[in-house]
């Protein structure tokens, strides 16, 4: 093999110098940079500027009669947030209706997908009809639940009801959690379904036949095959359902505004801030708080879930 | 039956064509009640 001239002209062209502007790898990483400012801007910008809000008193002015400088604080906004009992009482919203309908997500997502992983008539038509609450926007999938099923006029679940001959249920009034968690369960299966059968076909066939052909139960192959297999698709489903879940918002506020047990963290810093009450400086340290959290929470789970998957490989 | 054709899904081993049916037939169940709430809204 021959090096031409050409070729070694190449070579130091592509290599550079290191911080050169114009060698190689710097004309590759260049058309990415406006993508990379515009992110900053939108995304660390407004980050930096609530953790400086969150160590004033920042209201809106003019929603008081009497307006207020605005002045630094100091920690003053953080020392009050564990004092705030409204605060815990929405944590603990938050942490009920997270894990709920993470949970039974799951539960319906793998029993769906245990039925879709086989041939049958109109299989792709079924799928579809699954998937599709997922791709409906949050705030209309809780308006058709509120208007249409769970209404007490016109409700398709209380007409329902009346035919079997119960009494009718106030589903929002008396069981407002349930009922925001029944519309995020119906969103997100779809989401659990995806992930357990892309779970449910990349598990091999022919362990499955070995153990039929030995005699295995079907219960028996699920729990001792299936599941294991699911494992690390079920920690990922509910990794990355706990961190879209815990900051529902639209369900909440279309379909109760923050009634009695329903308001979660989310709509509790709306209410702090935008939602009425006006007080940007301690609505940005409640934010900041939750950041803090969800980012210690996730760290914690994704390190849970890579050394897992490390043990599998291993094994 | 030389030349005749098979027809349906190829069954694996410990399955049952009525038990294949029953499960497509509960998909197809599911599917329409979780699609209802979407359906039945009204233009």
């Amino acid at each position: 093999m021959t090096v031409t001239a050409a070729d070694a002209t190449l070579k130091v062209k592509r290599k550079g110098k290191v911080g050169d502007p114009f060698s190689a790898p710097w004309r590759r990483r260049l058309p990415l940079l406006p993508a990379l400012l515009f992110m900053i801007a939108v995304t660390q910008l407004p980050f930096l500027v609530s953790i400086y809000y969150s160590f004033t008193n920042l209201k809106d002015r003019t929603q008081s009669l009497i307006p207020e400088p605005t002045k630094f604080v100091g920690i003053d906004n953080y020392r009050a947030i564990f004092d705030d009992p409204f605060f815990r009482q929405a944590m603990w919203t938050s942490v009920k209706m997270t894990v709920l309908a993470v949970l039974l997500s799951l539960v319906f997502g793998t029993l769906f997908a245990i039925l879709l992983d086989r041939k049958f008539v109109g299989q792709g038509v079924v799928r579809t009809l699954l998937i599709t609450p997922f791709l409906l926007m949050p705030v209309v999938a809780a308006l058709i639940w509120k208007q249409q099923m769970f209404s007490s006029l016109f409700g398709t679940l209380d007409k329902v009801l009346d035919f079997l001959g119960f009494a009718p249920v106030a589903f929002i009034s008396d069981h407002p959690l349930a009922s925001i968690v029944t519309v995020l369960v119906w969103q997100w299966t779809p989401f659990m379904m995806l992930i357990m059968l892309a779970g449910l076909q990349s598990q091999p066939s022919d362990i499955i036949e070995a153990a039929r052909v030995d005699g295995a139960t079907p219960f028996g192959i699920f729990r001792q095959l299936t599941l294991p297999h699911l494992r690390r698709y079920l920690e990922l489903g509910a990794l990355l359902g706990s961190i879209y879940i815990v900051q529902a918002f639209d369900a909440v506020d279309q379909m109760t505004g923050g009634g009695p047990g329903s308001t979660n963290v989310p709509y509790f810093v709306y209410q702090e801030s935008i939602g009425g009450g006006f007080r940007y400086g301690s609505a940005s340290a409640y934010a900041i708080v939750v950041v803090v959290f969800s980012i210690v929470i996730a760290t914690f789970s994704l390190r849970v879930l890579s050394g897992l998957l490390k043990d599998e490989e291993r094994a | 039956m030389i030349g005749r054709r098979r027809r349906g899904t190829r069954l694996g081993v410990g399955e049952s064509r009525a038990g294949m049916i029953a499960l497509g037939m509960a998909a197809w169940v599911i599917g329409m009640l979780w699609i209802f709430p979407v359906a039945w809204t009204r233009h």
